[in-house]
């Protein structure tokens, strides 16, 4: 009973001062409040717009492409459906740091969960698109609303394009093994299968991206302007600092994906959850690209796209970009620092001396320590100097990881 | 007296934070008391007032669960609670070593000791099915199993768990349908025993419920933590928001039944009994809501047969949650048993029939976007027969 009336009087006379010191409010105290992010945040919307862009007409050649080779099978058409997939998981890798309103998830504001069609990495399962290479599931005429999404997008095209042995991984009790249907298939009928499907995801692929564009696009559904306008009418962001979170949130998927995704764990370190899963050393099989051996390009891509937000969008990445807003804040040392470690980083998997990481992590993972190391120094500071200036918030995913 | 100033710390630290609306319009605040320690005292959750809960008849609810004599007065409800770890321990023992192999008898022992027994407090159709699962288990246990595309033998160890030959976890079967079967049965029937309820038997509700006097909202970390159904009520109630989800409601409840007793205001209690009883099932179909959307996501993402069992037994959590309310007399029952039957049939778990879970495994391109579809259904159906909100539903995929 008094335990009770003391704590409460308590609770009065330890929040009264927290209150009076933050006047009232406690984000009103973070650095620079008044700074008006417009157009930071109308270059950032427009970025995404423009790579979105470069990524739909990629799609939309993927998709040509993948269906002349499923008419035309030639070693001509499979080369130009692998350039083509190249081109467009290329532009993807950059794409992939602006995953922002349409293609964020469905929890956060304006998500529609746009990306994962395209490209669910590392939500892909080699066994589940051999399943449906027997059970013909592209034919199914709901493939691009039904399918698992592990078994579309351009990862299952990478699949269907570059693989051409025809095993599969699938343990012996599965269907496809227990039943015989694996076996029975030939190696001419895996193949046109394999080709008859890849025509079916990249058409999927094609189709996403260009939902995606139409979410961007300033005569549908706009959603640069829907950053821009944050916190001066935007539907979905009441205040600046809100639009300008989902963007850093973006980025931070440098740390969470690039970093302990796609290095820590094929190099055998300790990840964003301080697992470490691979007790052989290195484990090459955990790296992205499994099949057209592409994992050292998404990493410069993962790169390039991240400097684009935070340099500029330019090819020679001149424009608006973080580095400005963190001038105007009167912290552009960071800035200049958070970029000339983006330039090393590019470096450092240029450095890399072997075409693949695979081959790198076989005979230098050294130098792919060295990519790791690079990146670590940006996302670092990301995690906190970052942050701090523009006084946003960690992601979720970010929160409690023990780099 | 003390309650309304408590309520005063709280509603001075909510104004503040009101005044500040612009800088927190998301409404995302985590945890509106946190900064002022009013939730360090159990009875204290903001918006977890019996204030709103005071009649003409019942003019004062406390927020605290008082009761000098729990232990006493919910001996036979805390011996049941025992029994059901009793029978729960051999089968776990099972599942981590396969040299362990209880007996069906010995199961069935179990089942039937003590007055009352479970066995005797539950529905003849679940208590049926629960001797048929220690007949299983017992065929079980001792051997690995892997799913195959044509199910047969008799099942055996995946993963971390026990499973027949078409993918059904048996232990589950026996723990989560005890939950509605037994446990929901046998207070319902209290609450029904109007010439019974006394102040004590309001105890005994708590004690089967799962929880303590203290209603600690937590599962660890506390002298009396929240088991069985509270420990699940306690996951689908997120207790930094204010508004109070399904723990603090059946809270409130229980408090106010037992107020409502002491101050003779019959249809006070019998309102405050059916409210916590309808929380109760809420608690296991929303859990239902969980455990299906997390197996979906969890078979799409399993590379390893431990991460396939652990999603298969949820599939098998979620299958004895609905069962367990099958065949119940409790007219304070919502579901039906048409509606179960519905809502097993789509989840591929029949009430009589085997299950096809094992194709989520065996044949999972194929079978998983149908089971996915199911559980949109599954989802949509609970939420109608309990008139879920999106914003709950969406709340019910979280574990708190």
């Amino acid at each position: 009973m008094n335990k009770r009336i003391a704590l409460s009087l308590a609770a009065l006379v330890l929040v009264a001062p927290v209150l009076v010191a933050q006047g009232g409010c406690k984000r009103s105290t973070r650095p620079n409040a008044s700074v008006d992010r417009t157009k930071y945040l109308q270059a950032f919307g427009e970025c995404t717009h423009a790579t979105v862009r470069s990524f739909q007409g990629a799609a939309g050649e993927l998709a040509a492409a993948t269906a002349k080779l499923d008419a035309e099978p030639s070693d001509a058409t499979r080369a130009a459906a692998r350039a083509a997939w190249e081109k467009a998981i290329d532009l993807w890798q950059q794409a992939e740091m602006m995953t922002i309103g349409p293609a964020a998830p469905t929890g956060v504001p304006g998500g529609r969960a746009l990306r994962d069609p395209i490209y669910a990495w590392p939500l892909v399962n080699r066994c589940f698109i051999e399943q449906n290479l027997v059970a013909k599931g592209w034919e199914d005429p709901a493939f691009s609303t039904n399918a698992l999404i592990s078994v579309r997008g351009l990862a299952a095209v990478e699949y269907l394009s570059y693989y051409e042995a025809t095993d599969n991984v699938c343990p012996s009790t599965a269907t496809i093994n227990a039943t015989g249907t694996w076996a029975a298939i030939t190696a001419d009928d895996l193949g046109k299968r394999k080709r008859a499907y890849a025509k079916v995801a990249a058409d999927d692929v094609s189709k996403q991206s260009t939902a995606l564009l139409d979410a961007w696009d300033p005569a549908k559904g706009n959603f640069t302007a829907m950053l821009a306008t944050a916190g001066k009418g935007s539907a979905l962001y009441a205040r600046q600092e809100l639009a300008l979170n989902a963007v850093t949130d973006a980025l931070f998927y440098l740390d969470t994906e690039t970093k302990d995704l796609k290095l820590a764990k094929p190099l055998g370190l300790p990840a964003g959850d301080g697992g470490v899963e691979c007790t052989t050393g290195t484990c090459p099989e955990r790296l992205e690209s499994l099949w057209a051996k592409r994992s050292k390009a998404h990493l410069r891509n993962n790169l390039v796209g991240f400097r684009k937000l935070f340099t500029g969008c330019a090819a020679d990445f001149s424009g608006v970009g973080f580095d400005d807003l963190l001038q105007e804040l009167g912290a552009g040392e960071l800035g200049k620092r958070m970029d000339a470690d983006v330039v090393a980083a590019i470096a450092a998997v240029d450095a890399v001396p072997f075409a693949t990481l695979d081959e790198a992590l076989a005979k230098d993972s050294a130098s792919v320590r060295r990519v790791y190391d690079a990146i670590k120094k940006i996302t670092d500071a990301l995690k906190t100097e970052f942050v701090g200036v523009l006084g946003l918030d960690l992601p979720k995913r970010v929160e409690g990881d023990n780099d | 007296m003390n309650r309304h100033i408590s309520a005063f710390a709280f509603v001075v630290v909510a104004l503040a934070g009101v005044g500040c609306s612009d800088d927190d319009s998301s409404g995302n605040n985590p945890n509106p008391s946190a900064d002022t320690g009013v939730q360090t005292d159990t009875g204290g959750t903001p918006g977890d007032v019996g204030a709103d809960t005071a009649t003409a008849c019942l003019k004062d609810v406390p927020s605290t669960y008082e009761s000098p004599d729990y232990t006493t007065n919910a001996a036979a409800e805390l011996s049941l609670r025992d029994r059901l770890k009793a029978i729960m321990d051999p089968m776990k023992a099972a599942e981590g070593d396969l040299t362990k192999k209880p007996t069906a008898a010995e199961l069935k022992d179990l089942y039937a000791a003590g007055t009352p027994s479970l066995e005797s407090l539950t529905t003849a159709y679940y208590a049926g099915k629960t001797k048929a699962i220690f007949d299983a288990f017992a065929l079980a246990a001792g051997n690995t199993w892997t799913p195959a595309a044509t199910p047969t033998g008799n099942g055996g160890k995946f993963g971390a768990y026990l499973y027949d030959a078409y993918g059904k976890d048996l232990r589950q079967q026996v723990e989560k349908g005890a939950f509605g079967a037994t446990f929901y049965n046998r207070a319902a029937a209290l609450a029904a025993d109007k010439a019974g309820l006394s102040e004590a038997a309001i105890d005994k509700l708590v004690a089967l419920y799962g929880a303590h006097p203290s209603f600690p909202q937590a599962t660890e970390g506390v002298p009396n933590p929240d088991i069985w159904v509270a420990q699940y009520a306690k996951r689908r109630d997120d207790k930094t928001q204010a508004t109070p989800g399904l723990y603090r409601r059946i809270k409130t409840s229980l408090i106010t039944a037992k107020a409502a007793i002491k101050a003779k205001c019959d249809a006070e209690r019998d309102a405050a009994l059916n409210a916590f009883l309808l929380d109760w099932e809420k608690v296991e179909l929303a859990t239902v809501i969980f455990y299906l959307n997390d197996a979906a996501k969890k078979i799409e993402a399993a590379t390893t047969a431990d991460q396939q069992s652990s999603a298969i037994h949820a599939i098998g959590e979620s299958m004895a949650f609905i069962h367990g309310f099958r065949q119940h007399g409790a007219a304070t029952r919502k579901i039906t048993d048409a509606q179960i039957d519905e809502l097993l049939g789509l989840i591929g778990a029949p009430a009589d029939g085997n299950a096809t879970v094992y194709q989520l495994v065996t044949d999972t391109a194929t079978a998983l976007p149908k089971f996915k579809t199911a559980v949109g259904q599954v989802t949509t159906k609970i939420a109608g027969i309990y008139g879920f909100t999106e914003a709950d539903v969406a709340s019910y995929k979280n574990s708190y």
